[in-house]
């Protein structure tokens, strides 16, 4: 469905099964060294929220594989096994690291994402209802720090349940 | 009697549990078969704590369904250590249907442990229950005897095996606290892992048991049985490669006639177990009496489920610890049909059982099924998310089969099998319909009055019932004289979905085990073992023109059509006397489908209902493809890509010229200035890599374009520009408007490689390539000293 890659990293999205009837899409990623056509990681992109769909992959300077559906939620695959530790596959999980929906002063507003540096989100805010950017003049650009979406107070922990993909 | 349970039950230490009324739902219909009744459990605690326990959280749920012989159900398997009691339905004169069953707190506690698996014998002798902890008790009643002992079925097989006799309420369910006087109960075998299912044996003498460390069968009879040695421990270690088992299903043997022993220590079972890896192995336990005869029957070579269970520790959630082997009740025609979770279609297996006359060694064959594919104009394809449960019908002939899936789809199954082949089918005959929460566990089955009840158990912690034959199933007589003039009607198709793979079955002892072999003729050679086949999407269809081949004989070619006619003239087709041969050449299809006549087309619905009766659904589309940080293509100037290493925008060229410009702009443009160049190929996918930028058209022209050079002032253009020979080439090349005809005759994508900086000349500095015929690209990307290209055929091009 997609391919990105950055420095010797490349990962490519697809459709694993077929959408599920509220339109989630069912989504699965493999990550390569694209120098040796060695598979790195693979699994399911977990992140989809319920009836959204990707909107956005891609790798930050570190080499984190990024992804970002279409309800704003941008996530990453991080590997949960210590540093030397022999757990099972698979190891890797998708952690939710920006909700963009926490930062729309209204419903039209949105995000087009550019990429990821230094734990900052590079993305051209985007008002009105417009889906992108005019490349007939340059667009601004802002940056958004990364943070982990955390609910408050009474609900916090029907949030994180359902932030547990 | 469910007074004296609540009155028993408020005698306890320390626990004042509720009688719940569940509330009343709107009646159902065919279109909405389902109750929904929470399963709750709150309760008030006069523990030196106090307070009050919380609603059950969502890994609390219960899971699963036990059924006793008296016909009382519990539900388990969450994260508490409390058995739910389902009282027994009864019917109203009102409405003359079964109402939902009132749950009541029913016993409680064990040192905490979750409840993982609880096992109750075919005459309810022996109850034996599973902790999380590894611990199995076992619970013996040997004074509990049915009511009327004149009356005796022939059991049942499956999950549902147990005599057709009237029970009375059964003593587990009625006593409070683990140890009453009356009750007698011993420690199991104590596994090292979870306990994942338990099982009994005909007779309840031999208890299986199923966890994460393996499989292994004890006696139940007296506690001295529960210690070693364990049967069919070392075996099922070693053929299952160590892994534990997620569950366990069982049929009985017949049993010999010549034979002087008791049918039940003869006959024995065949046993299943499915690991956690996925792999189905078969056990031939018989005879009972001598498990020093006890063998492995059969290992399959492949795994029956792609997901892989995790176990407690690392994870299995609800879904891995549902995903359980079920032996159907008996089909019709068939010995044993087992039916398997943990993929979107139905995975059967079917059981030849040898006759019960036969002497000598029992020979047990095992034949793999899948789900017969609909047509593809069919509304409802089936489940689009892994099966999780299913049950079989109860009535002895009827060939039924629901299933349940993560989709929340609930779904009915005809077991076909056509008369000219020895292939079982699972048709889908309709949806029962659509629950807001998957189901973890099924259960189909009679009452007393014989009327029918589906229970399903789902993961919100609801339990959903549908009571009555008509809203499950047509009727069992009716459908059993359908099933005898239905032979033949189906068409032949292919025996497995689309998206899987074939699997073999291995050949445990060569000259015991044979394996039913209900492939096709077309399909590869059994031989080669190690080989995986992949399966058409339809053998019926008309083959498809291969894309890499530029087959002349697929053109039309007038001469074919008379050498085609010229044949049908040398042997025409004569099915009647009188038939004139001269007039078969006509174009007239319908004469030759008169020689000729066609099997009718499948039929995939149901004659009882109308199709308009259905619920369709408009499934949605699978995600087009798409590149990251770009704009839809039909814009004037657009990005093709906007990463960390700067832009790329495309301005479209003028109408009928065909040339755009492709401008770069880096993010340090300090260090790096602008590229601009002419787009003449028609670009659609860009990307920026560390090394240069990757670029993708759509499909191509005619090749024979290629060699034109149309404009002369435009190679004029081109040789002013400081660019590699390779590169003025493709700038040459013809963009006309022309469409391909067809996209298997326009030449594939081209890739073009606009490299930053080289130390070689510069001319060479560039490249490109044209993907084969009919090839599109759907991605590209680079970065440093690759680059890659995904296609519209599912291909990763890497280029280094």
């Amino acid at each position: 469905m997609t391919v990105v890659g950055r420095t010797r990293f490349l990962a490519t999205f697809y459709h694993e099964a077929a959408p599920l009837p509220d339109a989630t899409q069912k989504l699965g990623y493999t990550v390569y060294d694209g120098m040796t056509s060695q598979v790195l990681s693979k699994g399911s992109v977990a992140c989809i929220s319920n009836g959204a769909s990707l909107s956005w992959a891609g790798f930050s300077n570190d080499g984190s594989l990024l992804a970002m559906d279409s309800e704003g939620l941008l996530s990453m695959l991080v590997n949960l096994a210590p540093d030397g530790a022999d757990l099972p596959p698979p190891a890797w999980e998708w952690v939710p690291m920006l909700d963009l929906a926490g930062f729309r002063k209204s419903r039209e507003d949105s995000y087009w994402p550019i990429t990821v540096v230094d734990g900052k989100f590079v993305c051209v805010p985007l008002k009105g209802g417009t889906k992108h950017p005019d490349a007939s003049r340059r667009p601004v650009t802002t940056t958004l720090g990364l943070r982990l979406p955390l609910a408050r107070g009474s609900i916090l922990k029907a949030y994180v349940v359902g932030l547990c993909r | 009697m469910i007074e004296k349970a609540v009155s028993t039950v408020s005698k306890g230490q320390g626990l004042a549990p509720q009688l719940l009324i569940m509330p009343e739902s709107s009646p159902p219909s065919h279109s909405e078969p389902f109750r929904s009744w929470p399963l709750l459990l709150n309760q008030t605690t006069n523990d030196d704590d106090g307070g009050i326990a919380p609603t059950m959280t969502e890994e609390e749920h219960p899971r699963r369904l036990c059924q006793f012989p008296s016909g009382e159900w519990v539900a388990y398997g969450g994260d508490v250590s409390r058995l739910m009691l389902l009282d027994r339905p009864t019917t109203t004169e009102e409405e003359d249907r079964a109402i939902v069953p009132r749950v009541i707190v029913g016993r409680l506690a064990w040192d905490d442990e979750a409840i993982r698996a609880v096992a109750v014998s075919a005459d309810g002798q022996r109850v034996a229950v599973g902790f999380d902890s590894g611990a199995i008790t076992i619970y013996a009643y040997d004074d509990y005897l049915p009511l009327d002992e004149g009356e005796s079925a022939s059991s049942a097989r499956g999950d549902n095996n147990r005599d057709r006799r009237r029970y009375p309420p059964h003593p587990f369910l009625r006593s409070l606290a683990p140890r009453e006087p009356e009750e007698r109960s011993w420690a199991g075998p104590c596994l090292e892992a979870p306990v994942r299912d338990l099982t009994f044996f005909p007779g309840g003498r031999w208890l299986a048991c199923a966890s994460e460390a393996g499989l292994c069968v004890v006696g139940a009879t007296t506690p001295d049985d529960a210690g070693p040695p364990r049967h069919l421990q070392d075996l099922a270690e070693r053929h299952h490669d160590g892994s534990g088992l997620r569950g366990l299903a069982w049929a009985p043997l017949p049993s010999s006639r010549d034979s002087h022993q008791d049918d039940d220590e003869q006959a024995g079972v065949v046993l299943a177990s499915l690991a956690m890896d996925g792999r189905l192995c078969w056990w031939q336990v018989s005879p009972l009496n001598r498990p020093d005869q006890w063998k492995l029957l059969l290992r399959e070579k492949s795994t029956c489920i792609t997901k892989k269970d995790p176990g407690e520790i690392f994870g299995a959630d609800a879904f891995d610890r549902s995903c359980l082997p079920v032996a159907l009740p008996a089909a019709s025609g068939w010995d044993v049909v087992l039916s398997l979770p943990g993929e979107p279609f139905l995975q059967l297996r079917l059981v030849h059982r040898p006759s019960p006359r036969a002497s000598g060694p029992a020979t047990v064959t095992v034949s793999e099924h899948n789900q017969l594919s609909p047509p593809s104009d069919a509304p409802i394809q089936g489940h689009v998310d892994t099966i999780i449960t299913s049950a079989g019908s109860p009535h002895p002939n009827d060939p039924w089969i629901i299933t349940g899936g993560r989709d929340g789809r609930i779904l009915l199954w005809r077991l076909h099998t056509p008369a000219s082949s020895a292939t079982l089918q699972a048709i889908l005959e309709r949806s029962l319909g659509t629950l807001p929460s998957p189901p973890s566990q099924m259960k189909w089955w009679i009452d007393d009055q014989g009327q029918d009840h589906l229970y399903i158990v789902c993961v919100n912690g609801t339990l959903v019932t549908v009571h009555g034959r008509d809203l499950l199933a047509p009727p069992v007589a009716r459908m059993n004289e359908k099933n005898r003039s239905r032979p033949g009607q189906v068409a032949k198709a292919s025996a497995e979905s689309t998206a899987i793979q074939r699997r073999r079955l291995q050949k445990a002892t060569p000259g015991q085990v044979t394996s039913a072999k209900n492939h096709d003729q077309r399909r590869v050679d059994d031989d080669d073992d190690d080989e995986v086949e992949f399966t058409q999407n339809d053998h019926h269809s008309p083959a498809k023109r291969n894309q890499f081949i530029d087959d002349e004989a697929a053109e039309e070619d007038d001469d074919d059509d008379e050498v085609i006619n010229d044949s049908r003239k040398e042997s025409p087709p004569s099915k009647e006397a009188g038939m004139e041969t001269g007039d078969i050449l006509d174009d007239d299809h319908d004469d030759l489908d008169d020689d000729f006549p066609l099997p009718a087309a499948a039929t995939y619905r149901s004659a009882l209902a109308e199709p308009s009766s259905y619920p369709t659904w408009e499934l949605p589309e699978p995600q087009p493809p798409f590149a990251p940080s770009s704009t839809p293509l039909d814009l004037t100037r657009r990005f093709l890509c906007w990463n960390h290493l700067g832009s790329v925008t495309l301005q479209q060229g003028e109408v009928g010229l065909g040339r755009g410009t492709v401008d770069i702009h880096f993010t340090d443009a300090a260090f790096r200035r602008p590229i601009s160049f002419t787009d003449n190929m028609g670009f659609i996918l860009g990307s920026l890599g560390e090394d240069g930028g990757i670029f993708a058209t759509d499909l191509g022209g005619d090749d024979d374009d290629d060699d034109e050079d149309q404009d002369g002032a435009l190679g004029e253009v081109v040789q002013g520009l400081n660019i590699s020979e390779a590169t003025k080439a493709a700038l040459k090349k013809s963009t006309k408007s022309a469409k391909p005809k067809d996209e298997a005759a326009a030449t594939g994508s081209t890739i073009y490689f606009h490299r930053f900086e080289t130390f070689a000349s510069h001319r060479d500095k560039d490249w490109y390539l044209t993907l084969p015929s009919g090839e599109r690209a759907l991605g590209c990307s680079c970065g440093e000293g690759w680059a890659a290209v995904v296609t519209r055929y599912v291909f990763i091009c890497l280029i280094l």
